[in-house]
């Protein structure tokens, strides 16, 4: 049964082609434009594995989105895409639980296939 | 003795010089009488007995409170960590008469020997001159001087350069007197370090917002060339040819990258030249016109209110005013958008008005919006670099410090404000204030 990742990207040209290779790399994706439409596709009882999100979103951020999902599920695996890593680095992001990494942009896509197994492994 | 001798001419004088002596002492007793009677009594007597001591009591009273203040005063010139001096006006400039401890301290020297210096002996010959031309503007004016002169100090005064504050008061004396200033010295050395300390680390913090700012600006388009290039590369290594897709928006995405370094240059430009009169009316004018055909499609109501005068000549650049406004009309354009999205009954409406002397020797363009106002947290730092309240990917935070060092270069400044908050018409009023053509205050 191939991977489920809940994709919240706001940038549709970032978004259009990660769906693409996800897709080829054999993942399923699920596309929400920003952090509040992933967080109620979650609520609507969307299926996932994995939660890839970028930080700075619209509505409500990629932070945010993580806790509220991990409040539900603590193990929960993450990737988190960000433009600009938070001088506190990844530490903040992370609540003790599932695991997580946080990937720099520009992405490297076989990084971010690589990770996604990864981090789905571990959860 | 016969009675016929009282006729004798000798009794007759006799009788003469006693009635006259009886006459005046009948005059001098009706005029001393009535002083006698007005004489005080014996009781006011009493009284002033009584008071004397208490009138001389007092005064030594007051005489001990004078020298109690005096020796207060005493204490404070003695004891202030400040140097503090009388200076007095000689005849070849001034000369200190009176010197403090501190003073002393300062300069490494005995009180005697500072005492009658005149200021070239203590100082530098340009802190000397500085010193008598702040000595006689003092005097000249009789207000307070207050001034700060950088001098190369000795051992005494902690070696280096030194920055010395120093003010100078006139002293109230008698006009036969030589005039006299209360002079007070400090060394603000320290203080001006820590200042310019500060000022670095506010600058540091500012380069670091900024470049995390521009890296995130930058990452976003970099990001979807990336991903859409490395996608392009795997098409080709599959055998196939390059997606067109992917190369057109690797072009489009070079295209923002570019304009946001426009942008970026266009904030760092230094301060321009060839600056003229124009007329703000037109310029706003057509400036409103432009932005009501671009964003016909929007439903804005975008209207402009001139003032009386149809011609209002102000001075600066006409093409940077018009786009100090046309950034400003697209920030109130931001606004009112983002405001409607979230509640579609929420006017939409930009109003441009222009007003001319209600600052002298300023016109006004006001660009005011219904887009509920600047939030308080972003309030603060509205007009630094990529502070921005809209959604990422909304706004780089670069027009308003751009509108601001437009109008800073043209002599004027940018101001705002909230108005109308808590009303359905909530939003911000964004002032550029500019000077009138001919106007002698073009530094504001």
């Amino acid at each position: 049964m191939p991977l489920r990742v809940l994709m919240a990207e706001d940038e549709d040209l970032a978004a259009e082609v990660l769906q693409e290779v996800l897709e080829d790399a054999g993942f399923e994706v699920l596309l929400a434009p920003d952090g509040q439409a992933a967080l109620e596709l979650a609520a609507a009882g969307a299926g996932f594995d994995v939660l890839l999100t970028d930080l700075r979103m619209p509505r409500l951020d990629g932070r945010e989105l993580i806790l509220r999902l991990r409040a539900e599920r603590p193990s929960l695996p993450v990737v988190v895409m960000t433009g600009f890593a938070p001088p506190e680095g990844p530490e903040r992001l992370h609540d003790g639980s599932g695991p997580l990494r946080l990937l720099t942009k520009p992405i490297d896509l076989s990084g971010l296939v690589s990770a996604l197994r990864a981090v789905a492994h571990e959860g | 003795m016969h009675i016929r001798t009282l006729r004798h001419v000798d009794y007759r004088v006799q009788g003469a010089l006693k009635a006259v002596t009886a006459a005046v002492s009948v005059a001098t007793a009706i005029l001393l009488w009535p002083r006698l009677l007005a004489a005080p009594s014996m009781q006011a007597l009493a009284m002033v007995d009584e008071s004397l001591p208490c009138e001389v009591a007092e005064r030594r009273e007051a005489e001990m409170r004078a020298q109690q203040s005096e020796a207060l005063l005493a204490g404070f010139f003695t004891h202030i960590p400040d140097a503090l001096f009388i200076v007095r006006a000689g005849a070849e400039g001034p000369v200190f008469e009176t010197v403090n401890p501190a003073f002393c301290r300062l300069f490494g020297m005995e009180r005697a020997a500072l005492e009658g210096l005149v200021p070239a002996a203590l100082l530098e010959a340009e802190a000397a001159a500085e010193f008598t031309a702040e000595f006689a503007a003092c005097l000249a004016r009789r207000e307070k001087r207050d001034f700060e002169t950088t001098v190369s100090a000795g051992e005494a005064q902690g070696g280096g350069t030194r920055h010395w504050h120093t003010l100078l008061v006139p002293l109230p004396g008698p006009e036969d007197e030589a005039p006299r200033l209360l002079g007070s010295l400090r060394d603000v050395t320290e203080l001006r370090r820590l200042q310019a300390e500060l000022v670095e680390t506010a600058r540091r913090a500012t380069i670091g917002a900024m470049c995390a700012g521009v890296a995130h600006e930058m990452s976003q388009p970099l990001n979807i060339i990336g991903l859409w290039a490395e996608r392009a590369r795997a098409a080709i290594e599959a055998g196939g040819a390059a997606p067109r897709r992917a190369v057109e928006v690797v072009l489009a995405q070079t295209k923002r990258l570019a304009a946001l370094l426009d942008r970026m240059r266009e904030l760092a430009r230094d301060a321009p030249s060839g600056a003229e009169s124009f007329d703000a009316v037109a310029t706003a004018a057509a400036t409103v016109e432009l932005a009501r055909r671009s964003w016909q499609l929007e439903g804005l109501e975008v209207s402009l209110e001139l003032p009386g005068t149809s011609f209002l000549p102000v001075h600066g650049r006409e093409a940077q005013l018009e786009q100090a406004l046309l950034h400003l009309l697209e920030n109130a354009r931001d606004a009112v958008l983002r405001r409607r999205a979230q509640d579609p009954a929420a006017p939409a409406r930009i109003t441009v008005s222009l007003t001319a002397g209600a600052e002298p020797g300023r016109a006004v363009i006001a660009v005011r919006d219904t887009g509920g106002g600047v939030p308080a947290a972003i309030a603060p730092s509205i007009l630094e670099p990529f502070v921005t309240s809209k959604d990422p990917g909304q706004g780089t935070g670069l027009g308003l410090p751009i509108a601001a060092g437009l109008l800073r270069a043209m002599g004027g400044r940018l101001a705002w404000t909230n108005w109308a908050e808590g009303l359905p018409e909530a939003g911000a009023v964004f002032r550029l204030i500019l000077p009138l053509a001919g106007s002698s205050g073009r530094t504001a």
